[in-house]
This record gives structure tokens, C-alpha cells and sequence, in this order.
């Protein structure tokens, strides 16, 4: 064998696992756009917070079973505020509307704008649940001292699996466009 | 190969290796000198990573804070485990691949040298970077020290440290060229530089293993530098891949970082089955057992690698159809890596075995690598991983596989193959007294936090309930006796390598040796195989595998 074509077949191995080390990397970032239909087309479940369309619920009201709906909130710890929900938690009939009133408050001395990002856990009840009225649809602007009262309104749909009797609603409020503070240098490992 | 060897018999005065410090090593492209620069490398990180575990283990010993702030045990952890990972483990196995792989199949050298070169000298670089906030705060008190969040980097807890998260991430782009080259070079020298007469089922298993080692490299290594790329971009560009805040989502980091993570796991296992794999069957004097099932059963493990990632993230909220599929998935893994074992010890049976180093280390791999696999299986299983997820029953699992299961080859390894390097024998007393101590104290090290995972103790944590006390100080113990126990083995190598008053060792060096690298003479010329060897019967370890 030449050393030439010992050389073309290095170069060609090379060329391969170049265009193979592309390929991967590229998979890495086409997980991200692919993450959220895979997650509700394989699995029947939705991570983004937009709320869903009822789709079922023909039969109206299922008085027959009940679920109890629980409510967790926190609060970013860049932002000097405080949510908390009127109950610890309701009890619903499937396809039977929901309310419960939230009531955030500022204790900062100053205007903020909060957004709350919500998930809901078992995380496969995601799909079978949609929200009229919330406050996480929309930016939450406080000015200093100031509280507000804020409804959600929810109706779970009857197709929810049928080994789901407990949900768990959580809310978590975040500053919007706030300067990213410097903790130190380092994570803090007590918040 | 007879004649050749005898010419080559005055090595210093033919080798024409480059003259003076930077030409032969900066500039380095052969093999051997490379290989040579990997393993000490690796050998700096290993006690680099050491003296962190002494720090963790020091703070562990008893309960309550007494040696350093939790923030700093929280540096240690997730520093000890990058340095071990990418500083130790990793580059060792590239270091005997290169040292070996090109002796094994009858080749000059790697396929592509001047990329070597390469590959080996950013790591230095990269090393610095890594290390630089740590070294900064610790030695100078600059800053805050290095990344805290675990080396899982999992947002948002990496996404709310300081700049050192930069420091990390560029860090671990630079490993991951430097290991994608090092793959690369790997695959283009084991396809295209074999020996006439090399077929593929007939190469080493080791060579075998580096070979599937080097594609699961290719494959997942630009995954993770796309992961901490996008972890880059949500901390100082506004992205929002992973900041719940923007309508990421952090659960998908644990996925893209698991696809990569869980291969890597296999990257550091693999050359230790070839390792193994070789040393058994030499000092068992027979051939390996299952040739072609080993070689499958590797080949099977690479694959399955890539369809597990989930069970490290079983608490994380995965719906009931996910959590199956993984845990299935997972339990299979347990067969080709049965097969392994069994043949392992199938190689065994019947056969005349000696007890030296190597083989003793190769023994207490096989040994204790199962227990890590059997305690693998039971974090497999859903319901229990429950229970398990985030205790130290998980930190003694992953020990067993990478401490008793990598690290043990690597000694395994380097005992087998040093006087191959050295031309000399090295102290088999001192081996001997090193591998004993090593399994002594490595068991009483991590078998206890077993039964603290158990009981409830959480991983990453710098002070405990007063209820883990006892295990803890008998973890600490071992811990520390593991640690002392590892100088012996530096000195044996350094000893190896400048003691010239040592036993010259034959060309064969073991009794039950197989292969090309044991035709050449010892210590291995610098050029070796300039010209193919010519194989004849009984050379090679699987020249009569039928196919």
C-alpha cells in the first residue's frame, strides 16, 4: 500500500467522524424544539404553561368522583414578594369549573414586574386540564406595598387517567427582565 | 520479529528520539512518548481528585461542620468528580490506548500524530481553566472559588453560581475537542494500520473495546458541549433553554445531559473490560473464554448505553410508560454484562493461575465491578430508586463501578504493561502490599455507605444526622487509608521508570502473555513495527477464533 492511500483513508475516517461530531452536536440543540411535542405526543404531556382547550366534558359533570386539587407556591428569591392562595386546597368534580384567589403582595421598596410560571404534577394530568382566568397568563406588575387579589379559574376534563385523584398546582413567581444577581461568585447553598 | 528484536537490543543509541525537553515533548508525535504524557497526567489528577475526596472525607468523619464551609464541601464534590471524570479516568484509558493500541496491532504509530499532539496538550489548558476559580480562592483568596452545583451542572442551581460556571463550561468544551480528536485518531489507526493477517476478530479485546469506546465518544461528547453551550447562553445571553422564567424547561437539561452522561458512563467502563480481558487470560494461561461473545457483548452495551439516560432522573416526574421503558431497558444492560463476568470467570476455570499484581487487580475488579453492577440493578428498579434516588446508596454504587471497577484496570493495567514501558520489572512486594491495602481500605470505604444510603443519608451534604455517625467514621477511615495506599503505587512507578538496579524484564514479561506488543523487545523501541510484522501461529491471543 502507498502511503497516499493510507493517507486518503486517514483523511477520509477523519472527514466522517467530523461530520458525524457535527451531526451530534446539532442533536443536542434539536432536543430543545423537539422536547415539547415529543413530551405531548409520546407521553401526554405538556411542560409549557399555556393552558389547553376542554375537548371532552360532553357528558357534563362527573358527580361520581372526586378530585382534590392542592396549591404550592414560591417565590423567585430575587423578588421581594409573597404569594399565597386563599385555601390549601379544593375539592372538584371533573368538568366542574374551579375557582381559588391567589393574593401576591410586595414587600419591596419598589415597583416590580413578576411573571409565575406554573406546572402541575402528576404531569401527565397537563393535558386534561385548562384555565379560564389566571394570573400567569400575563405579567404581574406591583408597585411598592401594594397586594392584589388574583382568581384562577380551572376545569379538569373527565378524561383524566383514572389512578389520578390528587393534583398539585404550583406557582412560581420570577422577576421579569431583573438584573441577574451576583450571588457571590458561587451558588448559594442556603436560600 | 526475532532479528528485529536484537537489533533494536542497544535501544538508547538507535531510537533517534527528538533531542532536548520541547522538541521531544511539546512537540510530540509519537505514540509512546504521548501515551507516556496521558497516563502521568492522569496520575497528577488522580491525586488532584484525591486530596478532594480527603477534604469531603475529612468533613464527613464526624457529624457537624469542623474542617471547611458547607459552600466549599460543595466546590469539593462537584470538583472532585470533573477532575476524576475528565482528568483521571479518561485521559488514563487514552494513555494506554496509546501506548498500546498501535503495539497490539502492528503498527508504527497512531494514524494521525501531529492530531495527538494535540489532543494531549489541550488538556493541560483545559485543567488550568477548570481549576483556576478553586486555585484562585484557595491559594490566593481571589473570588469565590469554583462551580458548587454538583458536576451534573443541573439548572437552575448552575445557572444561579457566579462566573466560575463560565470557567467550567469552557473547560469542558476544550475536553471534549481534545477527547473527540483522541477518538477520532483511535478509529483511524485501529481501521486503517492493523497488520496484514489483523483481522478485526482477531485484535486484542482491549483494542476491540477502544474501538466502541471511541464511537460512543463521537456520538455523545458534542451532545454535552451542546448542553453546557446552552447552559452558557441562558446564563450570560438571555436564552432561556433551560430559566423556567423564559418558558424553559429544566427537566430537558437532565435529558440532553443524561443522553451524554449515561454513554459516559459506559467510556469509562469499556477499555477496563478490555483491560481485564487481556490480563486474565494470561494469567490463567488460557485463552479467553467466549471471544466473540465478549466483542458482541460489548458492542451490545454500547448500544443499550443510548436508551437508558432516564433511570438517573427516575424521581424527576417521568409519566408511568417512561419510567417502565428505562427500568426494562436498564435490567437488560445486566445481560451482556453477564456475559462478560461469566466469561471472565469461564477463562478461569481449570486454568493454571498465578497471583501477581496485575491479576490480583484484575480479580478484585471482576469481583468487586459485579457488586457495583448488582447494586446498578437495584437503582434500576423504579420503586426502589425511589427510595435510593439522591442518598449515599447511589455514591456507593457509582464508587464501586469507577473506583474498584476503572480505576482498579487502570493499576491493573499499568502493572501489566510497565515493564513492557520500562524495560524493567517493577516491585512486585510493594504491588502486592499496594493491592491489598487498596482492597482493604476501598471496601471499608464505600461498603458502609451502603447501608448510610439505606438508612436516609443524602448525597452532598457536609453535615448529617447524628443517627450516621459510625459508618461515616469508618468511611472516613478507609477513605483516608485508600488515599496513603495510592502513594505506594506512585512510588512503584516512578521506581519503575529511573530505578536501574531492577530486574530486566524478558520480551515476553509474563508467562501466559498473547499478542504482537509481547514480540517486541522490553522496554518497547521508540519506533516499533516500522516495517508489518509478520504473524505467525501462536502470536496472537485469537488467531484460531473460527469465523
Amino acid at each position: 500500500m502507498s502511503p497516499d492511500t493510507l493517507r486518503q483513508r486517514h483523511l477520509r475516517v477523519l472527514r466522517r467522524a467530523l461530520f458525524a461530531t457535527a451531526l451530534a452536536f446539532g442533536f443536542g440543540f434539536a432536543l430543545a424544539p423537539f422536547y415539547d411535542v415529543l413530551c405531548e405526543k409520546v407521553f401526554g404531556i405538556r411542560p409549557s404553561q399555556v393552558a389547553g382547550e376542554v375537548t371532552a366534558c360532553a357528558g357534563g359533570v362527573v358527580a361520581g368522583r372526586e378530585l382534590l386539587v392542592e396549591f404550592d407556591t414560591s417565590i423567585s428569591p430575587e423578588l421581594p414578594w409573597r404569594l399565597d392562595a386563599a385555601k390549601k386546597s379544593v375539592q372538584v368534580h371533573p368538568c366542574e369549573p374551579g375557582t381559588v384567589v391567589f393574593t401576591a403582595t410586595n414587600d419591596g421598596r419598589i415597583a416590580m414586574t413578576g411573571r409565575a410560571i406554573f406546572t402541575v404534577a402528576p404531569s401527565e394530568a397537563a393535558i386534561h386540564l385548562s384555565k379560564t382566568e389566571c394570573f400567569c397568563f400575563t405579567e404581574q406588575r406591583l408597585e411598592a406595598g401594594e397586594s392584589r387579589e388574583m382568581p384562577v379559574r380551572f376545569v379538569i376534563d373527565d378524561q383524566l387517567p383514572a389512578d389520578v385523584s390528587r393534583l398539585t398546582f404550583r406557582y412560581v413567581f420570577n422577576p421579569v427582565d431583573a438584573p441577574v444577581p451576583d450571588t457571590g461568585g458561587a451558588t448559594p447553598t442556603h436560600s | 520479529m526475532a532479528h528485529d528484536a536484537s537489533a533494536h537490543h542497544d535501544e538508547h543509541e538507535h531510537d533517534h528520539k527528538p533531542q532536548g525537553f520541547v522538541n521531544r515533548w511539546l512537540y510530540a508525535t509519537n505514540h509512546k512518548d504521548i501515551g507516556t504524557m496521558y497516563l502521568t497526567m492522569a496520575l497528577v489528577m488522580f491525586f488532584v481528585g484525591g486530596l478532594m475526596a480527603m477534604v469531603i472525607r475529612g468533613e464527613l468523619m464526624y457529624p457537624g461542620l469542623q474542617l471547611v464551609e458547607p459552600e466549599f464541601f460543595n466546590q469539593m464534590t462537584t470538583m472532585h468528580a470533573l477532575v476524576m471524570i475528565f482528568g483521571a479516568v479518561m485521559p488514563a484509558f487514552v494513555g494506554l490506548a496509546n501506548w498500546m493500541i498501535p503495539m497490539m496491532i502492528g503498527a508504527p504509530d497512531m494514524a494521525l500524530p501531529r492530531m495527538n499532539n494535540w489532543s494531549f496538550w489541550i488538556m493541560p489548558f483545559a485543567f488550568t481553566v477548570l481549576l483556576l476559580p478553586l486555585a484562585l480562592k484557595v491559594f490566593f483568596g481571589i473570588g469565590a472559588g469554583g462551580p458548587a452545583g454538583g458536576w451534573t451542572l443541573y439548572p437552575p442551581l448552575s445557572l444561579q453560581g457566579g462566573d466560575s460556571v463560565a470557567f467550567t463550561i469552557f473547560a469542558v468544551h476544550m475536553m471534549g475537542i481534545s477527547s473527540i480528536m483522541g477518538a477520532i485518531n483511535i478509529i483511524a489507526t485501529i481501521l486503517n494500520m492493523r497488520a496484514p493477517g489483523m483481522d478485526l476478530l482477531k485484535m486484542p479485546v482491549f483494542v476491540w473495546a477502544w474501538l466502541i469506546t471511541a464511537f460512543l465518544l463521537i456520538a455523545v461528547m458534542p451532545v454535552l458541549a451542546g448542553a453546557v453551550t446552552m447552559l452558557l447562553t441562558d446564563k450570560f445571553f438571555g436564552t432561556t433553554f433551560f430559566a423556567a422564567s423564559g418558558g424553559g424547561d429544566p427537566v430537558m437539561f437532565q435529558h440532553i445531559f443524561w443522553f451524554f452522561g449515561h454513554p459516559e458512563v459506559y467510556i469509562m467502563i469499556l477499555p477496563a473490560f478490555g483491560v481485564v480481558s487481556e490480563i486474565i487470560p494470561t494469567f490463567a494461561r488460557k485463552p479467553l473464554f467466549g471471544y466473540k461473545a465478549m466483542v458482541y457483548a460489548i458492542a451490545s452495551i454500547a448500544f443499550l448505553s443510548f436508551i437508558v439516560w432516564a433511570h438517573h432522573m427516575f424521581t424527576v416526574g417521568i409519566p408511568l410508560g417512561g419510567e417502565l421503558f428505562f427500568m426494562y431497558a436498564t435490567m437488560l444492560i445486566a445481560v451482556p454484562t453477564g456475559i462478560k463476568v461469566f466469561n471472565w470467570v469461564f477463562t478461569m476455570w481449570r486454568g493454571s493461575m498465578t497471583f501477581e499484581t496485575p491479576m490480583l487487580f484484575a480479580l478484585g475488579f471482576v469481583i468487586m465491578f459485579t457488586i457495583g453492577g448488582f447494586s446498578g440493578l437495584m437503582l434500576a428498579i423504579v420503586p426502589a430508586d425511589f427510595q435510593y434516588h439522591d442518598t449515599y446508596f447511589v455514591v456507593a454504587h457509582f464508587h464501586y463501578v469507577l473506583v474498584t471497577g476503572a480505576v482498579f484496570s487502570i493499576m491493573a493495567a499499568t502493572y501489566f504493561w510497565l515493564p513492557k514501558w520500562t524495560g524493567r520489572m517493577y516491585n512486585e512486594t510493594l504491588g502486592k502490599w499496594h493491592f491489598w491495602l487498596s482492597t482493604v481500605f476501598v471496601n471499608l470505604l464505600f461498603f458502609p455507605q451502603h447501608f448510610l444510603g439505606l438508612a436516609g443519608m443524602p448525597r452532598r451534604i457536609p453535615d448529617y444526622n447524628v443517627a450516621f455517625a459510625d459508618w461515616n467514621l469508618v468511611s472516613s477511615i478507609g477513605g483516608f487509608g485508600f488515599g496513603l495506599s495510592q502513594l505506594i503505587f506512585a512510588y512503584i512507578v516512578w521506581d519503575c521508570a529511573r530505578n536501574k538496579s531492577l530486574a530486566k524484564a524478558t520480551n515476553q514479561v509474563w508467562e501466559g502473555a498473547r499478542g504482537l506488543e509481547w514480540s517486541l523487545p522490553s522496554p518497547a523501541p521508540y519506533h516499533s513495527f516500522s516495517t508489518p510484522p509478520v504473524i505467525e501461529d501462536g502470536m496472537l491471543a485469537h488467531a484460531d477464533v473460527a469465523h
